[in-house]
């Protein structure tokens, strides 16, 4: 399900990018080669409960020299 | 005198001790070595030689005084994104074309309180992003073959360090920037452990992704001045509070009983041939070291690169959110990197934070019974500036994504990555990396000291110093 240029220009008006035609046209390029592996990260399964990382996880993990 | 300027810090300073040579000899041979390659090379932004020469008479003085620190009278070269009191700091880019800081970023502070002689702000990529064609400063062009590219963004470290310019220049690393550079130029460069050399005063490009490290051309020198470098600063609220280990003398640890382990996989199934063969030879010499070589798993290599490069999109367009108005004076690679990162999501942005840890859990795996782990600096050889495509062994591919793949995915844990010179493939440096635990640089400087101590490959100099008259 490729976002359609429109699609793309109407978020970026959203977000009050500055963003060119060509710069459209480049991004929707750059997130449909990204799109397979993306899906492959969001299907990794993050706990809710314990063990639930969150980014002081992966700090405390460097600062114990990594080790948990 | 100008052998001076092929010294390292380390011989410098022995020099400096018994007599033999001067701060003001090694600063003059520098300046002279700058004028000699830099038509050529273009890896300065801003020459500071009647300061240096000042700070080097001083340095005498505290040499014969009995007063000499770690780094006294040895001269040093800062990325373009540190800033420095006083003195130009332009990020590389137009927009800063004029930006002179009030304050030391927090590591030069450290050099130069250490007695190092700040001699020249680097080139980099626009903002540590922007491409190898930087429009405002042109392009750094590698010492070993001047029509490729130091690879980035820490250009003009790499380019000064194996000219001969400096011993000693700062880069930073968000995705391999101080590790690619190091690879493609035939030096020495580790990018710590995160939070182990404070960030404050260094122009961001993605906060968690973000290190600073210092480009040399001897691991004992990387040891020099990332120890000074090194320790906590309250100014950068992710610098560690963990004491800094003497590092100097951790390259003199017998490495012999080590183990090292080698992933394999993503980091080598996208090499140049002969680049591979070469960095199979490196691991032949590390076992006739003592050190075990042993295969290790680390599977889902695909998808933390795609986590990496997800908070590096993200980070990036929330830091230089200010510019985004002026997106199209931007250079090429910067300009679109940020285009598309304006498009990732919230929700992948944080999955890729939260995933770090998943791949550190899997890392720490790894590291079970072995002391580091050891991939290719760079699996290709550097490309052409007029290309920026790299050979795989047949195929070209865009530079970018292959030669950050054995990179990213130690930003994103957070573990050191030490490069060190392993061989020439047509004349032009390969590397490779050693990867450690968390704040364990110190193994990686044993083992990389004990591999330049029974080869050379690190004492070659590059054919634009060889063109230089005596």
């Amino acid at each position: 399900v490729d976002p359609t240029p429109d699609f793309v220009r109407a978020v970026a008006r959203w977000h009050s990018l500055p963003t060119s035609e060509d710069r459209i046209i480049g991004a929707i390029d750059t997130h449909r080669s990204r799109r397979p592996i993306l899906e492959a990260l969001r299907a990794v399964p993050l706990p809710f409960l314990e063990g639930c990382p969150e980014p002081a996880t992966a700090l405390t993990w460097i600062e114990q020299r990594g080790t948990r | 005198m100008s052998d001076l300027a092929d010294a390292t810090a380390v011989e410098l300073l022995e020099r400096y001790a018994d007599g033999s040579a001067s701060p003001v000899d090694a600063v003059t041979a520098c300046l002279e070595r700058i004028e000699a390659v830099e038509p050529a090379v273009n890896a300065v932004v801003t020459l500071l030689g009647e300061e240096a020469l000042g700070q080097a008479r001083q340095a005498e003085e505290r040499w014969r005084r009995g007063e000499a620190r770690a780094l006294e009278g040895v001269p040093y070269g800062l990325k373009d994104i540190v800033a420095t009191a006083g003195i130009l700091t332009t990020g590389g880019s137009s927009l800063y074309r004029d930006s002179v800081p009030t304050e030391d970023a927090a590591l030069a502070a450290r050099l130069h309180e250490a007695g190092g002689i700040l001699l020249a702000k680097l080139h980099t990529f626009e903002f540590a992003c922007g491409g190898a064609v930087n429009r405002t400063f042109g392009i750094c062009r590698n010492p070993w073959d001047v029509e490729r590219t130091t690879g980035g963004s820490s250009s003009g470290s790499g380019a000064a360090v194996a000219a001969g310019e400096v011993p000693i220049a700062v880069g930073t690393d968000t995705g391999g920037s101080i590790r690619i550079p190091a690879a493609y130029c035939g030096i020495t460069g580790i990018k710590p452990t995160y939070g182990r050399v404070p960030r404050h005063g260094v122009m961001g490009l993605s906060w968690t992704m973000d290190h600073a490290g210092p480009m040399t051309r001897s691991v004992r020198d990387a040891a020099l001045a990332l120890e000074v470098m090194a320790g906590h600063d309250p100014r950068d609220a992710t610098c560690s509070a963990r004491p800094v280990p003497d590092l100097v003398a951790a390259c003199e640890q017998d490495v012999a009983g080590m183990v090292v382990g080698r992933p394999r996989g993503w980091f080598e199934d996208r090499m140049h041939p002969q680049v591979a063969a070469v960095f199979e030879a490196s691991l032949s010499q590390m076992a006739e070291l003592g050190v075990t070589i042993v295969d290790v798993v680390l599977a889902d290599l695909p998808l933390v690169d795609a986590a990496g490069w997800t908070i590096i999109y993200a980070e990036m367009v929330s830091l230089h959110e200010t510019f985004l108005p002026m997106l199209e004076d931007r250079d090429a690679m910067g300009a679109r990197l940020l285009a598309d990162g304006s498009f990732v999501s919230a929700r992948d942005y944080l999955r890729a934070v939260r995933y770090r840890s998943v791949f550190q859990a899997e890392l720490q795996e790894a590291f079970a019974g072995v002391d580091a782990l050891a991939v290719p600096g760079a699996t290709t050889i550097a490309p052409p500036l007029d290309t920026m495509c790299c050979d795989v062994g047949g195929e070209e591919v865009d530079w970018l994504a292959v030669a950050t793949r054995t990179h990213v995915p130690f930003n994103l844990s957070g573990s050191p990555g030490l490069c060190v010179p392993i061989g020439f493939v047509d004349g032009l440096p390969a590397s490779l990396q050693l990867v450690g635990r968390p704040h364990d640089e110190a193994t990686l400087f044993a083992l990389g000291s004990a591999y330049q101590r029974t080869t050379g490959h690190h004492r070659r100099r590059p054919p634009v110093v060889s063109s230089v008259p005596d």
